[in-house]
């Protein structure tokens, strides 16, 4: 592999040494002896040590293997349909996302106060636990809380409703089986809990997401709710708050992709005003916008609340109705079940043969 | 948390004194940076500086529990009001640990629940209470102390018969006056001391709105970023406060007028009579941002001369619900709400609920009941 | 620089070197330092060498010959460079015809042209009928560097579905689609090295050749090496702009990128990395949506930049125009922009 010594990863001061001395290419490295380097280069030791182990056996395997390994596309498209995703118990919504939120990429929920974004993420933080036997992902949540707003008494209602739901399906022995262990208790034990008070514990707890997630491989979905207030208020400088919001939400695609999960991110509207009209835009900026994969918009019309897809690589633009019930998030009660036809155009695989059509619960 | 000093994290000396040549010495200031720039000022490849960062956020991350844990600990979740419909709606009462607003027009009751609530607060566990102290911040000069004894007295009557125990309730009621924007963020920051100090079990503050609508005049161009700022700083603070110590905020608010194009003015008294549909709506003064940062959102509003509405406009837990009361010699009391259908709305978006007002006065003065507060 | 070391050319050999680099030879401005360089080798004097150290003229001359043939580069004529162009450069349909007509009939090989776009604009939807348009129309294999995970090989399915039926086409086709996926600049370094170096060095994969590749989202990874007092970011991003135009030219390779938009003081909006950035792609086109559209998947593609034709040409396209599928119950209008006060 014919690597340029500027764009190894080493520390600039080791870069421009190494430079100086005339190397120019990592072959021009490879067969020196650490002492020798050290002299030629003027480094010191531990650093020569180091420059020489990068460039022999591939330091970090992770990176360096994922840089080189090529998938084709259809090799992805198996991945892709063993991924699934995590329903949202609004079959419209899930109908507008192609099956619900999906596995492997990020999905920014924005909208205005009080119109549904905790409870969305609440919904999904228990949806994610549906065992597999009933399309679910059978999987465990991390939800990040950096507002307070999570309550666990809502959590107790929506698990008792989805244990309900279940138990209204269950037909064979399998699900029955499942169903025993599908408890309020157990959906409880599966939810893991963080509460971030500013930004800098938020990043601290991205940092160290990774050796969460190899403790808990089973975890399937990380909510961050919400990852604007701690960014909103503590900057002077937005150019540093753009550049470690970029640097995070490139960690959390790179997580979602390694360790197949789904990544929920929620975010504030903020006025912005233009050409002497105010309209409500998503919060953090406009480079902000194409962080996450994808982009739900929550917002409220008079009473309803309507839900627009506004940006997704797979699924095409959609508004939708739904409506926050006791049991959590919901279809609205006169919206037309969509017909048969339409759901063609969504993912066309059929791993989801088990999937019950979602009933709205009363 | 984050403003821990590098030194005691398990960074090598040499290391910390190398990032102290360019001013990073907390795990804040470097965790703020990017890892290519801390590849340059530490010196590091980025392996390492990425691993450095991993043990920075091991000394700062908070750490991981469970929802199960949280629940397990049910009896600690909630503060009751004593309002039994409104505790049922928003299963069990104020949520210890996050922020609750009551906003509404001047002359609704909003004082007078905090009152109720701080003598709520200083009654023993075996009546509903929390049996601790009581941080009241007050930025109006509206508390009273006199209402205070007399509300205690008409709403517990056997209880508070025995004169110490007024005045021990009375002496669990801490009392902070400040004036000035400033000084709230000031005695905000200090206020840690005084919670443990006081052995606080309910902090409150009223209100939020009328220092900050003060000293910003929002149609100068700063300051609508400077006061949204402020205001997500001091609700930062609150949050960590009542999630630190576990106990239940409540905030007051004011209302403000939304008219159309123009830029909005704040009502103090709106006496008049203004159809909605001519003149604008009133809705919650401070802005949409506020509206995100705090957790609960209950609006008080008029209903006729008499009676008044208590509404649940944000809730994680509750749906939106409009309960009935009037405010009596023992503070609020519910009543008219026998009707479940009644109670349980449709609601928009908390930051644009229209509030109503006052349609008009009292003229009867000779009437015992308060009407201000 | 070239460090003079024993093997890069016949004739020197270690004791060559050493007697290079004896204590009496000094070399540079000042005379300072000792041969170490190809440039301190050939700025020397033969015969001056020839006297101080133990080495023959004719050694020396045969070294020195054989190092600048290597070394130096050669003046190529005009009309040469013109008839390599003709036969070497390729232009790559997009597969839809506005977007062609902006780009003068499609992606140039051996360039980089670059998309901008507001976050839901419609660049990775471009990308896909792209590389789905090059895989199957004209056979040749893509290479396409995700950093952002919105490669959905789902979506390029329905996308081959609309084009053929027959399932054996699109299965050929997807497998032309070669995948990469990176996350941060190291690892997008590291990997368009080793394209350069390997991948693209044999001619055929899987039955045709490399003609396209595809960076989506370049300022994903680089836009947080910006600014700050961090100066490493400038070299990283003239990197990647370095080994992109290479790959572009050594192996006569259309490479489409991807860049973000921000806003200025103006609030216009203007496209990521800055200046720096602006003179690395030859053409440069911005998508936007068309506001308050009946349907909501049209939008207009502005020639921003472009060497061969006027700036700022609009051209209005529909995403659904290259895949032909309609969604009846579910759309409709978008209701994004509230009116509210503060």
């Amino acid at each position: 592999m014919q690597r340029t010594v500027p764009s190894l990863p080493l520390a600039p001061s080791v870069k421009v040494k190494l430079i100086n001395a005339g190397f120019q290419v990592a072959s021009d490295l490879i067969d020196m002896r650490p002492l020798q380097l050290c002299k030629e280069a003027g480094i010191s030791q531990e650093e020569a040590v180091e420059v020489l182990q990068m460039l022999r056996d591939d330091g970090q395997p992770h990176q360096q293997r994922a840089a080189t390994e090529s998938l084709t596309a259809l090799d992805l498209l198996h991945q892709e349909q063993a991924l699934g995703s995590i329903v949202t118990f609004c079959s419209a919504l899930d109908d507008a996302l192609g099956g619900g939120v999906p596995v492997g990429k990020t999905t920014e929920i924005c909208g205005a106060p009080g119109v549904g974004k905790t409870q969305l993420c609440m919904q999904l933080a228990v949806d994610v636990q549906i065992p597999v036997c009933f399309g679910g992902l059978g999987g465990k949540a991390l939800y990040i809380d950096t507002e307070g707003s999570f309550l666990v008494q809502r959590v107790v209602d929506m698990a008792e409703a989805v244990v309900q739901h279940c138990t209204l399906l269950a037909e064979d022995t399998e699900q029955r089986q499942a169903l025993e262990e599908l408890t309020v208790e157990k959906i409880l034990s599966s939810l893991f809990l963080v509460r971030c008070h500013d930004y800098v514990e938020l990043l601290a707890e991205v940092y160290l997401l990774p050796d969460f997630l190899s403790e808990h491989p089973e975890v399937r979905l990380v909510v961050i709710d919400s990852i604007a207030f701690p960014f909103r208020h503590d900057f002077e400088d937005l150019s540093q708050r753009t550049r470690l919001l970029n640097g995070l939400a490139q960690q959390l695609i790179q997580l979602a992709t390694q360790h197949s999960l789904a990544v929920v991110l929620t975010n504030q509207m903020t006025t912005r005003v233009s050409n002497g009209q105010s309209k409500l835009v998503p919060a953090l900026g406009e480079s902000w916008g194409h962080a996450a994969t994808q982009r739900l918009i929550l917002h409220w019309e008079g009473l309803r609340r309507l839900a627009s897809l506004y940006k997704s690589p797979s699924q095409m633009e959609a508004t939708i109705q739904y409506q926050i019930t006791l049991q959590g998030f919901r279809d609205a009660p006169d919206e037309p079940r969509p017909t048969p036809a339409s759901s063609a155009v969504s993912c066309p695989s059929g791993n989801h043969s088990k999937r019950p059509r979602m009933e709205d619960l009363s | 948390m984050a403003s821990k000093k590098l030194r005691r994290t398990g960074v090598s000396a040499e290391l910390c004194e190398r990032l102290k040549r360019h001013q990073l010495e907390t795990c804040q200031d470097v965790l703020s940076i990017t890892p290519v720039e801390l590849m340059r000022l530490a010196g590091l490849s980025y392996p390492a500086a990425l691993e450095l960062l991993q043990l920075l956020s091991r000394a700062c991350a908070p750490a991981v529990s469970r929802a199960w844990d949280l629940w397990r600990k049910k009896g600690e979740l909630c503060f009751s009001t004593s309002l039994p419909a409104l505790d049922t709606l928003l299963r069990g009462g104020l949520p210890r640990g996050a922020l609750t607003e009551v906003t509404g027009p001047s002359g609704c009751g909003k004082t007078q629940l905090c009152m109720m609530l701080s003598v709520l607060a200083t009654l023993p566990r075996t009546m509903g209470g929390l049996d601790s102290g009581v941080i009241f911040i007050d930025t109006e000069s509206a508390f009273s102390a006199e209402r205070l004894v007399e509300m205690a007295e008409a709403r517990f009557p056997e209880f508070f018969s025995v004169k110490e125990r007024l005045l021990e309730m009375a002496s669990r009621v801490h009392l902070f006056r400040e004036l000035t924007c400033q000084d709230v963020l000031n005695r905000l920051e200090r206020l840690e001391e005084d919670i443990i100090a006081c052995r606080a079990g309910l902090l409150i503050l009223d209100s939020v709105a009328s220092v900050v609508r003060k000293e910003f005049d929002t149609s100068l161009p700063g300051n609508l970023t400077f006061r949204s700022n402020l205001l997500g700083q001091e609700a930062a603070v609150l949050k960590y406060l009542s999630q630190a110590f576990c106990i239940p905020v409540v905030l007051t608010n004011q209302i403000t007028t939304r008219v159309g194009e123009k830029v909005h003015c704040p009502q103090w008294n709106q006496a008049d009579v203004s159809k909605e549909e001519d003149s604008g709506f009133v809705t919650a003064a401070l802005g949409n941002t506020w509206s995100h940062s705090v957790n609960t959102r209950l609006i008080v509003q008029y209903e006729d001369t008499e009676r008044r509405q208590i509404v649940i406009a944000k809730s994680p837990v509750a749906p939106f619900a409009v309960l009935s009361y009037t405010v009596q010699k023992e503070g609020i009391r519910l009543e008219g709400n026998e009707n479940p259908e009644s109670v349980l709305n449709q609601g928009t978006d908390p930051g644009l609920q229209p509030i109503r007002v006052r349609s008009g006065f009292i003229c009867n003065l000779s009437q015992a009941t308060p009407s201000t507060c | 620089m070239v460090i003079l070391r024993e093997g890069i050319c016949p004739g020197i050999n270690e004791e060559f070197i050493k007697a290079l680099q004896s204590e009496d030879i000094k070399t540079g401005v000042d005379n300072d330092h000792q041969i170490a360089t190809f440039e301190d080798f050939v700025s020397c004097n033969p015969e001056e060498l020839a006297q101080k150290c133990s080495l023959s003229y004719k050694a020396l001359v045969a070294v020195r010959r054989v190092l600048l043939a290597q070394y130096t580069a050669f003046p190529v004529s005009g009309a040469d460079l013109y008839e390599e162009l003709l036969s070497a450069t390729a232009i790559l349909s997009t597969g839809n015809p506005s977007l062609d007509k902006l780009l003068d009939s499609g992606l140039y090989t051996g360039e980089i042209t670059e998309l901008t776009g507001s976050p839901g604009s419609g660049k990775t939807q471009v990308c896909f009928s792209v590389a789905v348009n090059i895989s199957h129309q004209l056979k040749q294999t893509v290479f396409y560097i995700d950093t952002k995970s919105g490669m959905c090989a789902n979506r390029l399915l329905q996308m081959l579905q609309t084009k053929t039926p027959n399932m054996e086409e699109q299965m050929e086709a997807l497998q032309k689609i070669k995948v990469f996926r990176v996350f941060d600049v190291f690892s997008l370094l590291a990997c368009l090295q080793h394209l350069r170096s390997n991948d693209l060095q044999k001619a055929s994969i899987g039955g045709g050749s490399v003609k396209a590749l595809m960076v989506d989202s370049v300022s994903a990874v680089l836009s947080s090496m910006l600014g700050g007092k961090q100066n490493e970011g400038m070299s990283l991003l003239m990197q990647v702009a370095g080994e992109l135009k290479m790959i572009a030219k050594d192996f006569n390779i259309a490479v489409l990128v991807t860049n973000h938009v921000t806003r200025d003081g103006n609030g216009h909006l203007k496209a990521g990395l800055g200046q720096s950035w602006s003179h690395v792609p030859r053409t440069r086109v911005l998508l936007q949506r068309v506001e308050d559209a009946e349907t909501s998947s049209l939008r207009t593609a502005t020639l921003t930049k472009s060497s061969r034709q006027a700036c700022h040409l609009v051209e209005e396209f529909d995403l659904c125009h290259w895949s032909e599928e309609k969604r009846t119950s579910i759309s409709g209008k978008r209701k994004l922009e509230e009116r509210s006060k503060p």
